[in-house]
């Protein structure tokens, strides 16, 4: 009876909740500010880490900037827009102390919204100085702003505003016919440019005359490169992209392209296939490509005589950031919570750098962080993982061996069977998923296309969510390999928020816009999957519907 | 196919974990309190063991349906009767998902293990205190699909056609296989071992334990 006790005893003490230590590192901090994506560049002034959220504008909930203690993470300050209820994602934009024709200004933060706010916020206090107003065709300020000789530049919605620094007036405005998503603007000496989401490149002289030529057919999603060869644009295409210089084709490309970046005549490009090297003197020129999937902000981290490399967020479930230089292997580097990323790296002049995530998590590594260190400790982990696996065969065959050749049948049997049962647990993963995919051929799928769709959404990737007010409906997507990328694609720009929980099986949603009900559940073209949204993969033409269930 | 793919069925309300909380456990009392001549070292030994299956449920779940619950309770259902096979069953389920994780599963967990139980009990597995192991083999390998095809209808809704339903099923056929491996290696390294220990635990105890229980449970 004793030994039946004990063993049971100890075999209860692994029902004891287990506890899990985190190692301390005074290098590195981290937050989860638990209100919705951080999609643009956290930015480190002095000893300020300040960063942007998107909110999840349910209830009182409300995108926020804030700020931190870059050395310990306390909160120095937070803004709350009350009135933004879509994806926030127009760069941050620090301004030193300065004066102009216009007046003088103290150090500032200057934040563009989806509500069509223009905000200057205390760099110390993050008081608001001044905010104005401009224009919302669904959303407002999506993309990047640039400073113009004491005043902002601010691509707005269907046109260009330009502020005076110290008090906020409008200086300028510019309409036009298109709108634009994510459209940074680029000052020259003369002009501005703007693209917008029919390809169409806007030249805007500094009175406000404008003229323009179609670039091609697409959309264009990042500030205008101006090179030594004239104007470069990564143009976004139904399928693809492509490269102009001025309205020359030069080079097509991968889909989803990220928002490029120009370092002197080299200029760094992305797409969901490659990082991208150009370089620009007399004529465009590609240089060098790495694989990886990219669709963000590229940036540059250059501290002289010490650091000088290109970052590329990695937008895959893995996620993570890539750094080097195209045509070299990138460093990939990994974080505690690496996820969908979409957001470039701020950086420090002591070498410190604040990353940000699709799940709202800021990261700070402080100094001189020692990433190669941390991810080979990683690789450690994983090839130990292999070592012990390969260990546990080895020894369960030379058992087995042993027992067969002392001919004692009965052991050897035992333990050729827990073998088989080991090589059985280690194979599984590969075999269910290929097994998965020969049942999923099984049944046509019914499909799910409605004919009030827009035809141009015909053979692309539909999202459909059934919200308990009516249905939201987003197509033209492509290349998105699972429903949770497509579901997280499709709600960024439905800007509805999803939220979900991550369980060792994979991410479970848990509501969308806040409305969890009895739960959700999905089909692909009509047909349930058998599989979570993680693992179902989709076609180049499939409709995703959520619907409560 | 339990908890692999990520599909659990209905969520349950508080209230209605509670129901089934209250009708599990009714259900293990009633099972141990009726014949009223258990010994009580016979309930230290089935609580013992029930406590060692439940947490090798725990240790076992980073390996997927790699479940030895199957034959211990063929075991414990051949070895201590229907009713306390049945108990045994319940409870371990009960006390292992509060850990991994309870809901409307546990009910089809608990009752298939229960049902496999009770089965374990009517096969004559366990011959003069020795395991009949070809018996207990095929028997732990036909009773891992039936569970799990069983527990897999925790997912079943009414909006859900048969045939999207059998797809489900040949989704998990993997899993199936994996657990039905697994318990004839269970069956082949405790099923002996466990056997021979309820035995020399209960052989103090009055002779007509297993043929009263059966014949309480088929009344």
């Amino acid at each position: 009876m004793k030994r039946i006790i004990i063993l049971a005893s100890i075999l209860f003490c692994l029902l004891l909740p287990p506890t899990s230590a985190s190692e301390s590192d005074t290098n590195y901090w981290e937050i989860d500010l638990q209100n919705g994506y951080i999609s643009t560049k956290p930015i480190i002034v002095d000893d300020q880490v300040i960063v942007r959220t998107s909110g999840f504008w349910t209830g009182e909930d409300r995108p926020n900037v804030y700020s931190f203690n870059l050395h310990d993470g306390s909160e120095n300050w937070r803004f709350t827009n009350n009135g933004s209820t879509n994806h926030d994602m127009s760069p941050l934009l620090f301004v030193p102390a300065g004066e102009s024709s216009c007046g003088s200004w103290n150090d500032m933060v200057l934040v563009g919204w989806t509500d069509g706010k223009v905000t200057a916020l205390d760099f110390d206090e993050g008081e608001l100085i001044w905010e104005s107003q401009t224009e919302v065709v669904t959303w407002g300020i999506t993309g990047s702003m640039a400073l113009d000789d004491g005043e902002v530049v601010v691509p707005t919605r269907q046109g260009l505003s330009k502020f005076c620094l110290s008090n906020g007036n409008e200086t300028l405005r510019v309409d036009l016919p298109q709108l634009g998503w994510r459209n940074g603007v680029t000052v020259t000496s003369q002009h501005y440019l703007l693209g917008n989401e029919e390809g169409v490149l806007n030249t805007i002289s500094k009175d406000g005359l404008v003229t323009n030529v179609s670039i091609g057919d697409g959309k264009i999603r990042h500030s205008p490169i101006v090179t030594s060869a004239g104007i470069l644009i990564h143009l976004q295409t139904s399928s693809a992209s492509e490269i102009y210089l001025d309205q020359t084709l030069i080079s097509q490309e991968g889909s989803s392209p990220a928002i490029p970046l120009q370092v002197g005549n080299q200029i760094y490009l992305a797409t969901s296939s490659n990082a991208i090297l150009m370089t620009c003197d007399s004529e465009c020129v590609v240089e060098s490509k790495t694989q990886i999937h990219s669709n963000g902000e590229i940036t540059r981290q250059y501290i002289p005589g010490q650091i000088d490399t290109i970052w590329f967020p990695n937008n895959t479930p893995v996620g993570g950031w890539a750094s080097g230089i195209p045509g070299s292997p990138f460093e990939m580097i990994e974080t505690p919570n690496d996820t969908y990323t979409t957001a470039g790296p701020g950086f420090g002049l002591d070498g410190s750098i604040a990353f940000g995530n699709d799940n709202g998590i800021l990261m700070v590594y402080i100094g001189s962080y020692d990433f190669e260190k941390s991810n080979e400790g990683d690789d450690d982990v994983s090839s130990s993982e292999m070592e012990i696996e390969s260990l546990v065969i080895v020894i369960l065959i030379l058992i087995t061996v042993f027992f067969q050749i002392r001919k004692n049948n009965q052991m050897a049997t035992k333990f050729g069977l827990l073998l088989l049962l080991v090589l059985a647990i280690i194979i599984l993963p590969d075999i269910s998923n290929i097994w998965s995919k020969e049942v999923d051929r099984l049944e046509e799928r019914p499909g799910d296309w409605d004919d009030s769709w827009p035809s141009e959404w015909k053979g692309t990737q539909v999202l459909v969510i059934e919200l308990p007010d009516g249905e939201m409906v987003i197509g033209d997507f492509e290349d998105y390999e699972n429903v949770e990328q497509l579901t997280d694609a499709a709600a960024l720009d439905l800007g509805i928020e999803v939220e979900k929980e991550t369980y060792n099986f994979g991410d479970w949603i848990i509501s969308f816009d806040g409305y969890s009900g009895e739960g959700w559940e999905f089909t692909i073209d009509g047909q349930r999957s058998s599989v979570g949204m993680s693992l179902a993969e989709l076609e180049e033409d499939s409709v995703v519907r959520w619907s409560p269930a | 196919m339990v908890l692999t793919d990520g599909v659990h069925g209905p969520v349950l309300a508080p209230v209605e974990s509670l129901v089934i909380n209250t009708v599990l456990i009714t259900i293990s009392f009633l099972l141990l309190c009726r014949p009223t001549h258990s010994a009580k070292r016979e309930i230290l030994v089935l609580t013992s063991i029930t406590l060692a299956a439940a947490a090798s449920r725990v240790l076992l779940e980073p390996f997927p349906n790699v479940q030895p619950l199957t034959v211990m309770c063929l075991v414990m259902g051949a070895t201590l009767g229907a009713r306390r096979g049945m108990a045994f069953a319940v409870m371990a389920t009960m006390i292992s998902n509060l850990i991994l994780s309870h809901g409307w599963w546990t009910l089809f967990q608990a009752s298939g293990w229960a049902a496999i139980a009770f089965a374990g009990s009517r096969l004559s597995l366990v011959f003069e205190n020795e395991v009949v192991m070809k018996r207990l083999v095929v028997s732990a390998i036909v009773a891992s699909f039936l569970f799990d095809w069983w527990v897999s209808l925790s997912i079943y809704t009414s909006g859900m056609a048969i045939s999207e339903f059998g797809l489900y099923l040949l989704n998990g056929l993997p899993f199936d296989v994996l657990h039905a491996l697994a318990s004839i290696v269970s069956a082949v390294w405790i099923a002996p071992w466990l056997t021979n220990l309820v035995f020399e635990e209960t052989t103090q105890l009055d002779a007509p334990v297993i043929n009263g229980e059966a014949d309480v449970i088929s009344a």
